[in-house]
């Protein structure tokens, strides 16, 4: 097919054959986590190596989205061998340009080394952290340019657009789209399709398109990632989303953290109106499509549908009452569509292999009802307490174990498991027996998870759950909008509740009251954060009761968190008496001399575990 | 007074004088000002036909924007969950305790620094993060954070 202006032309020519091109590139990443790491420095050293070899044109840096492997940045491929390399330091460029470059031995050195093995692992493929991840909505991650509209299109972008739009009847998107059985990713799991068929449906004029790119849940960066690596594929999945319900205006509401995003989506739509894939009248079709960008302000509550709109609109983010629909009365009143990043960027692969291909993936049967199964893949941001933290994409159905203990790679400084949380504020934990759990939108429900938009944050041994109940709740009270009693009231008593608990102030019957009032707050609240608040409370009362009994009754913290109930002390045995903690203490609390086991004052010691952090020796004990 | 006013013709200005983009053109004025002044806020209500108090309510329920001035190099500590497991809410105390401030927003007496927990800037891969004047520390700890200040104060210039 024939995607578009001349300019696609140019482009597969200059992406695709490199024409007199380049017999190498280094796709250097350029997300967030491995620019703070450094990539920048790294993309200047090679290019200053490049140039003094004499190879600047035979071998392309190309700076790429966000790879996933964040834990071992700043990280590169070199292509076309797939070759991996990590935690590159400038000092290290020379050797690498010499070896690798000029002389075509790849360096073991800067490879990955899996941590229980001795061998690296040279092609990324190979890689545990890669090897099971299937990519559908992360497909051209670290292979484009995300600046550069010609990468997008050379690897088949723009083109589903241009299918639906020649080819194909609103209806028949939206049928394909039931059909796929794609679940909001968002976290709510409501099937896309339906939601498409509803606003198509529904009177008044004009509709809205809308993306929803305020990832509010902490310990979590999908759809940062994914706006950041491959800002077209959303741009493409809304206008197809546009095509299907008869919409012609479409916005991303998007947080203000997120500078660099909010960037590569600017140029984006300007590239894209550019070429004529935003515009009027795109591909001669009379389809009319623009978009624009709403930048958040800071409010977590501004994920809700009824509370982005508010927000787009110029108010506080409010959230009002759910009978009235906002496929039916969104955005000014009118029918609109609200999708999240990820799912946005699933639609052009489902268009262009169709649903049957996207059934194939996954769990359930949604041929007959599309609540049936999760079918495709989903982003997870895996972080906390595991080796390999990043982003990973996986096949719905797959066990926990595996991510956790295949692609993450298990625990560091072999400390044991103890729970993963998902789902955000509004999801919970899940504790080591339940680790064979196929992950989709039931069974995390089942188990009193939920999906989420996709943080998966790994506990060990060193984690409280109450602490971990606690901070969930008060993150949520600085982010209730306060408009009904329940949730407002409800959450501060919680929090007293749970403080309690911490300080070994609780009474015998505090954790009753703690599940009766969570109850009632799940019951009563307005919208779905209050509905959904207490869960954290709720599921690590339930897989780790035995924790909060021994916060009340022993007055103990079996983790080593809560502070009331620990203390410092220093190991006398493992103390070399270095120093080092005694010249950090702010307090002074610390006493010794060289080369003789230290002690720390109780009665000047203010937990601030500083000393625990700068001890090589582990010698720091909290009990 | 008068580049005040300058300033906010130019702002509300690039918005269109379009009321739903209040939220955009508080931002720009949080943006240049640090913080939402007073007068800032009263003129912008008479320029768009807002209510006070609706500018006020919008300005106090996003946690983007501050009333009183913030620091010249803001310091947010992630406190998301990753950056949580991994001791963000400790490093958190020890900076506010360290550069002497009581609570969050506040900014240092030379208004250098003003200290913020923020709930995750998506870096989780890295955690614990903390980001100083926009530039993202990754793995940090609070010894690393208090250097990484000490080494920004040292290159203002002594005023």
């Amino acid at each position: 097919m024939n995607v578009t202006p001349q300019k696609t032309k140019e482009s597969k020519a200059r992406v695709g054959e490199r024409p007199g091109g380049y017999r190498m590139h280094l796709m250097l990443c350029a997300g967030t986590g491995c620019v703070s790491s450094g990539s920048y420095k790294i993309k200047d050293a090679l290019e200053r190596e490049l140039k003094k070899r004499g190879l600047s044109s035979e071998v392309a840096v190309v700076m790429t989205g966000c790879n996933g492997f964040c834990a071992q940045g700043p990280v590169m491929v070199v292509q076309p061998d797939e070759i991996f390399y990590q935690r590159l330091g400038e000092k290290d460029i020379p050797h690498l340009v010499e070896e690798h470059l000029l002389k075509g031995r790849p360096v073991e050195r800067l490879m990955y080394t899996p941590p229980a093995g001795k061998a690296a692992v040279p092609k990324m493929s190979d890689i545990g952290f890669f090897e099971k991840q299937r990519l559908l909505a992360l497909r051209n991650r670290g292979l484009i340019d995300p600046e550069v509209i010609d990468e997008y299109i050379a690897r088949g972008g723009y083109k589903a657009l241009a299918q639906v739009l020649t080819e194909m009847k609103p209806e028949e998107v939206v049928k394909e789209l039931i059909a796929s059985g794609l679940r909001g990713r968002g976290g709510g799991g409501f099937p896309t399709g339906v939601k498409w068929k509803t606003c198509r449906e529904a009177p008044g004029e004009p509709k809205y398109v809308v993306c929803n790119a305020d990832e509010g849940d902490p310990g979590a960066y999908m759809d940062r990632s994914i706006i950041e690596g491959d800002p077209h594929s959303v741009l493409e999945g809304m206008a197809i989303a546009a095509y299907a319900i008869g919409s012609s205006r479409g916005y991303i509401y998007i947080r203000h953290e997120y500078p660099l995003a909010t960037e590569r989506l600017e140029k984006g739509i300007a590239d894209a109106r550019e070429y004529g894939l935003l515009g009027k009248n795109i591909f001669d079709k009379g389809f009319d499509f623009d978009v624009g960008i709403h930048r958040g302000a800071g409010a977590f509550v501004c994920g809700e549908s009824t509370a982005l709109m508010a927000s787009m609109e110029g108010r506080p983010g409010e959230p009002r009452a759910k009978y009235i629909h906002t496929v039916e009365h969104g955005l000014w009143d009118r029918p609109t569509n609200l999708n999240n990043v990820e799912t946005y960027a699933n639609v052009p692969p489902i268009i262009l292999r169709g649903a049957e291909w996207f059934t194939s993936i996954g769990t359930g049967d949604v041929s007959e009802n599309p609540w049936g199964g999760s079918k495709g893949t989903k982003v997870f941001s895996l972080v906390g307490k595991v080796h390999n933290t990043g982003l990973v994409e996986v096949p719905m159905g797959i066990s926990l174990k595996e991510i956790v203990f295949d692609i993450g790679g298990g625990i560091p400084n072999g400390k044991k498991f103890k729970a993963v949380q998902t789902g955000g504020p509004s999801g919970g934990v899940i504790p080591e027996n339940l680790l064979d759990l196929p992950v989709d939108f039931d069974q995390l429900t089942k188990v009193g998870s939920m999906m989420g938009s996709g943080g998966m944050i790994v506990m060990d041994e060193t984690d409280c759950m109450v602490d971990i109940a606690r901070y969930f709740i008060d993150f949520l009270i600085g982010e209730s909008c306060g408009k009904c009693l329940p949730c407002r009231e409800g959450l501060t008593q919680i929090s007293a509740l749970l403080n309690d608990i911490c300080n070994g102030e609780a009474k015998e019957d505090t954790i009753e009251l703690l599940e009766e009032l969570s109850n009632t707050v799940k019951e009563c609240s307005l919208c779905a954060l209050g509905g959904s608040a207490p869960n954290p409370v709720l599921s690590t009362l339930r897989y780790f009761r035995d924790e909060y009994e021994a916060h009340v009754k022993d007055k103990q913290c079996p983790a080593g968190v809560c502070k009331a109930l620990i203390t410092y002390s220093i190991d006398p045995d493992k103390c070399t008496g270095c120093l080092l903690c005694l010249r950090n203490c702010p307090q002074d609390a610390i006493s010794g001399e060289k080369k003789k086991p230290h002690k720390i004052q109780a009665d000047l010691c203010i937990k601030c575990g500083i000393c625990r952090d700068i001890c090589t020796y582990d010698a720091v004990v909290v009990r | 007074m008068q580049a005040q006013e300058a300033k906010l013709d130019e702002i509300v200005g690039s918005w269109k004088r379009d009321r739903s983009y209040l939220i955009e053109m508080l931002q720009d004025v949080q943006e240049h000002y640090r913080h939402i002044p007073q007068q800032v806020a009263r003129q912008l209500s008479v320029e768009l036909d807002v209510p006070l108090n609706r500018i006020f309510h919008i300005v106090t329920f996003y946690k983007g924007f501050s009333l009183q001035p913030r620091g010249k190099y803001p310091v947010s500590v992630c406190t998301g969950t990753a950056c949580h497991v991994k001791g963000g809410t400790r490093i958190l105390e020890n900076i506010m305790r360290d550069l002497e401030l009581e609570h969050e927003g506040q900014a240092t007496r030379d208004r250098l620094f003003s200290v913020e927990s923020v709930r995750c800037v998506g870096c989780c891969g890295l955690a614990p993060v903390v980001t100083v004047g926009g530039e993202v520390y990754g793995d940090t700890s609070s010894l690393k954070v208090s250097k990484i200040l000490k080494r920004r104060r040292k290159l203002e210039p002594a005023r």
